[in-house]
């Protein structure tokens, strides 16, 4: 970071000049609102308790014609450098988000039309034709952020605005952090033979190899292709059309390469934007979803630009997809931030009510995040239900919804605030890019029909094996989810990263859940050897792994656990054999089998036949010899039904020195704890549309308050609380030890 | 292949989900209230609050996967599929939740690629674009992309068609062009909408504002014309306002092929209209 920083990211927000803020911000678009009603709106935000703003400005709302602008000269609305003195006036930092591309509901994402439609630009599909987006009202063509010519026409948008933003950077003016492009996925269009296509992007892809091979003899021995004479020679794949595990690296290529276009573009645009003097404050950008696969890679991202933030726009029933998705980017970010948290919603979807708004709110707060931007906090054209009103008049209920949690926020100093956590469940990069690759169909993307729409994610993953013993692409997934779900039901909080994480951030836990299968990423294990070595314990499965992504035998793990005693298709774990859970393809060590698989006595950890544990320096690696049912296998997969296996997850647990940080007697009821040297809280979500009832123990807790029932009445002592919640509610205690 | 017969491509006429489409993917929206809004989604598009589908995907008739995984052996599916069209109505029966969705890999990804390379146009608008989409899957309805029951037959009764065509019928006359439709439940205003139209086209969409939704003395057939004043506050003169209670609106379903039953539940005082009755437009379903 260099000397002329004056904004910098720290702790739980930023830190601008001397002053340390946590990032609660909202959405206002300048452009949409009548000039005279700005001063109201801005003030709205500010009676919410905000400091920061955050705004587009749309390159194709500013181009009059190709090389004329219209910064307010013609229409007062798009006077951006007014806005801006209208923002410092109102005591409002702002968060600029200057593209390229914006979405913004608006036609085209903020292209000018002259720059969608020219032929050099156009992203292609494997076809090689453009690639249209379906999106209302008109569908485009999407550029490629590979084209050269794409650049340059954004060389020229960014020329003309640079010199109107560049005075008002902080310490001159508001604008403390700046977005580079924006929600980069390849324009959602997320399967793997879809597109980019363009012959910019097959060039790129191709110097790509070249540099993570370092030479044509290392890619002709990981392609097993002896023709190959050059770089070139290699063309993307347009089909999975792999028939045994060495044929892998070709297609799993592809998959990386996407993710590297992705960050190229997002990087590009960075630099465009420091080379016109946008310098001195952090650059952040948000990916669509929060997931760790392909393309997305938030932890290489912010090894170039500050912070790789997600978008979400949840409905309360998404509960679990959105627990995951801020699990996951608080465990990988410096600063968990959503750039883009649904308030209110498009004009074409159902808007959520101010109590579902609350739900999500609380919910994304105590799995970890710490910095957020609501969007919209002003209604505006094609958007709804926001607290404030285009001319500035208020929305009560939502109004009020921000008024209080800004408070809660501020009182619990909330964003000094980090999640307990002792597991990091880790998903490796290589079996997420395996998942994309292999594929039977490839389609564009779900914005448009119901046949697009309704598709269950998985339904063309392959089932193929290859010669591989597992559908790794299936049962990858499948065993990071028994372990993920029922965690939370033995008292464990975990963190979810991916293989990218280096080895201080793998550390800071006690222990690390990994799957693993014959077929490996090399160097990462050799990083969770290293981990193990030094006092970690890995618990991985369902298989110790034996070659590398090329197929060669690994000169890493080479302790390795005795050859099984015997094996099982199938071992239940409790309840109806419909409906329970069970594990499958089974390795043990028992002569007895999984006869010996039963619940001990009260008291006693039962015994486990199917893990083996391995000593590593200070630490060991324990190999979880079973698969899982297939996401979607069984009938009933809530988290009761996971909880199933807990008595035996748990001594495994146990074996890694992990014991439970609370009991709860409702598996329905999720618990997460948040601390810092200050203060401890406890939070309890109920996801579902019943009210639920548990009793939680924590141990070293004598007393509860809750937070929303200020004075006695919300105050319980002793370690045991009964919980009480309405349907798609969060609780917080605040907790003495 | 089925018998397809290829469509005129024009901006009338349903095609697209409300999801998409809901009212016009045209129009702006205008400080849409919230929980009015709400309702008229939850109405309209009950379909889409979950994936209660069941999905089959096989190559030439060798079955690939299964959606939920566990129905593959609850209702054992069989790992040949010789017909499709006969399974999907099998297994409707049995499944009870949803649709029954039945793809053939080689023809599914054909139909993805006829998209690509023959309906995706820049500059198409999008109604026209997913005539065109319906179109492509109509060439593979026979065993490739089979739907039990096809949401394709849906597509005739989405509001875009009904609010188009009250457009196309107002949009002669210069000075009254805007449009009400509320719907009262007891002494409230359960939704509303307020459409600006032009040249045929909804071009803005909004709703009675809060303040305007109790309705006092609770009687709906006194109250309109209080709509009616507030609405011409916010948009001018109004061309047509539909006014009517909650149980009329949910027997009654916003589709072009439905006028005819909402003018005569207006000549049974069910439905009020004002200023001018409904038979004044001439709506074709």
């Amino acid at each position: 970071m260099s000397s002329e920083q004056t904004v910098r990211v720290a702790g739980g927000g930023l830190l601008i000049g001397e002053e340390a803020l946590p990032l609660y911000s909202g959405s206002v678009h300048y452009w949409r609102h009548e000039r005279e009603h700005w001063a109201r709106v801005l003030d709205g935000v500010r009676q919410m308790g905000f400091r920061f703003i955050q705004t587009y400005i749309p390159w194709s709302a500013h181009e009059v014609e190709q090389g004329m602008f219209d910064f307010g000269q013609i229409d007062p609305r798009k006077d951006v450098a007014a806005f801006l003195d209208a923002c410092a006036a109102a005591g409002l930092y702002v968060l600029i988000r200057p593209g390229p591309h914006i979405n913004s509901e608006i036609p085209y994402f903020g292209f000018p039309p002259r720059v969608i439609t020219d032929p050099q630009i156009q992203m292609r599909t494997a076809h090689g034709t453009p690639a249209v987006l379906p999106l209302p009202g008109t569908p485009f063509t999407a550029p490629s952020y590979a084209s050269e010519a794409f650049y340059d026409a954004v060389g020229d948008y960014f020329d003309a605005l640079a010199p109107i933003l560049v005075p008002y950077l902080y310490p001159r003016g508001p604008i403390v952090a700046i977005q580079a492009d924006n929600e980069m996925s390849l324009f959602f269009r997320l399967r793997c033979y879809d597109v980019d296509y363009h012959p910019a992007s097959v060039a790129l892809y191709q110097s790509w190899l070249q540099e993570k091979y370092g030479s044509l003899d290392a890619l002709k021995a990981a392609y097993r292709r002896p023709d190959l004479q050059r770089f070139e020679d290699v063309t993307p794949p347009c089909a999975f059309d792999a028939q045994k595990a060495a044929d892998l690296p070709y297609y799993v290529d592809w998959a990386e390469y996407q993710e590297y276009y992705v960050q190229y573009g997002i990087v590009r645009t960075q630099k465009m934007l420091q080379e016109r003097g946008l310098t001195g404050v952090p650059y952040y950008h948000n990916y669509p979803v929060a997931t760790p696969s392909t393309p997305f890679r938030p932890v290489a991202l912010e090894a170039e630009l500050e912070i790789a933030g997600v978008d979400a726009y949840p409905l309360p029933t998404e509960y679990a997809a959105l627990k995951r998705g801020v699990t996951y980017i608080s465990t990988v970010s410096h600063l968990p931030f959503i750039p883009e948290f649904g308030s209110g919603s498009w004009a074409y979807y159902r808007s959520p009510s101010a109590d579902e708004e609350r739900f999500t709110t609380r919910t994304v707060f105590m799995h970890g995040l710490r910095a957020i931007n609501y969007y919209m906090l002003a209604d505006r054209d094609r958007w709804t239900s926001t607290p404030i009103k285009r001319d500035g008049g208020i929305r009560p209920d939502y109004f009020q919804l921000y008024v209080d949690w800004n408070r809660v926020l501020e009182d619990l100093r909330w964003d000094t605030l980090r999640s307990e956590r002792d597991v990091l469940v880790l998903t490796p990069r290589l079996y997420e890019r395996l998942a994309y690759t292999a594929i039977e169909a490839s389609f564009p993307n779900q914005f448009l029909t119901d046949i697009y729409y309704r598709l269950p994610a998985d339904i063309f993953v392959s089932e193929k094996t290859l010669d591989l013993r597992d559908a790794i692409q299936h049962r990858a997934p499948a065993w990071m989810q028994a372990f993920e779900v029922a965690l939370p039901s033995v008292g464990v909080p975990y963190g979810l990263g991916d293989s990218d994480l280096p080895d201080e951030a793998l550390a800071r836990y006690k222990a690390i859940i990994v799957p693993t299968f014959e077929w490996a990423d090399a160097q990462l294990l050799a990083k969770l050897e290293r981990y193990a070595r030094n006092g970690g314990k890995v618990l991985c499965g369902p298989r110790w792994p034996r070659y590398d992504e090329q197929g060669q035998p690994l000169d890493v793990w080479q302790d390795m656990p005795p050859a099984p005693t015997s094996s099982a298709p199938r071992v239940d774990f409790g309840g109806s054999a419909s409906t329970g859970l069970w594990a499958e393809d089974v390795d043990l060590w028992d002569e007895s089998g999984a006869a010996s698989l039963a619940l001990a006595a009260d008291g006693e950890a039962p015994n486990v036949p199917f893990a083996q544990r391995v000593a590593y320096g200070a630490g060991s690696i324990t190999l979880v010899a079973a698969a899982f049912p297939r996401l979607g296998a069984i009938e009933n997969g809530t988290p009761a039904v996971y909880a199933g296996w807990a008595p035996w997850l748990k001594a495994v647990l146990s074996e890694a020195g992990i014991t439970a940080r609370w009991q709860c007697s409702n598996p329905a009821l999720d618990v997460t704890l948040l601390s810092d040297q200050k203060r401890r809280l406890v939070c309890v979500a109920n996801p579902r549309q019943e009210a639920q009832t548990g009793t939680l123990s924590i141990p070293d807790v004598q007393s509860w308050r809750d937070i929303d029932s200020p004075g006695a009445a919300g105050t319980t002592t002793g370690s045991t609380l009964i919980a009480q919640l309405e349907p798609w509610s969060v609780k917080i205690w605040e907790v003495k030890r | 292949m089925s018998g397809y017969q290829p469509q005129q491509y024009t901006r009338e006429g349903g095609l697209m989900t409300g999801h998409i489409a809901l009212l016009s993917p045209w129009a702006s929206y205008i400080d849409v209230e919230p929980t009015q809004w709400r309702r008229l989604y939850d109405w309209l598009l009950p379909p889409n609050h979950g994936n209660n589908d069941l999905y089959i995907l096989h190559d030439q008739g060798q079955l690939l996967t299964v959606n939920p995984v566990y129905a593959r052996s609850k209702f054992n599916i069989p790992d040949r599929i010789e017909n499709p069209a006969a399974l999907a109505e099998t297994l409707y029966a049995q499944w009870q939740q949803g649709t029954v969705v039945i793809l053939e890999r080689n023809q599914y990804q054909s139909w993805l690629d006829d998209i690509q390379r023959d309906a995706w146009l820049p500059g198409d608008d999008l109604l026209a674009y997913g005539l065109k989409v319906k179109d492509c899957a109509l060439r593979y309805a026979e065993d490739g992309i089979v739907l039990y029951p096809s949401p394709f037959d849906r597509w005739h009764d989405v509001p875009p068609g009904m609010l188009t065509s009250v457009g196309h019928a107002l949009a002669p006359d210069a000075e009254r062009r805007s449009v009400l439709f509320a719907v009262y439940d007891g002494d409230v205003i359960w939704t509303s909408l307020i459409l600006g139209v032009e040249q045929g086209q909804v071009q803005f969409v909004t709703t009675l504002p809060a303040d305007a939704l109790n309705v006092p003395g609770g009687n709906w057939k006194q109250d309109y014309p209080r709509l009616v004043s507030i609405a011409e506050t916010l948009v001018g003169p109004l061309r047509l306002g539909i006014f009517c209670e909650r149980a009329t609106f949910e027997s009654l379903g916003i589709s072009p092929a439905h006028w005819q039953a909402w003018r005569a539940a207006q000549e049974r005082g069910d439905v009020i209209s004002a200023p001018v009755p409904l038979s004044a437009f001439k709506i074709s379903g």
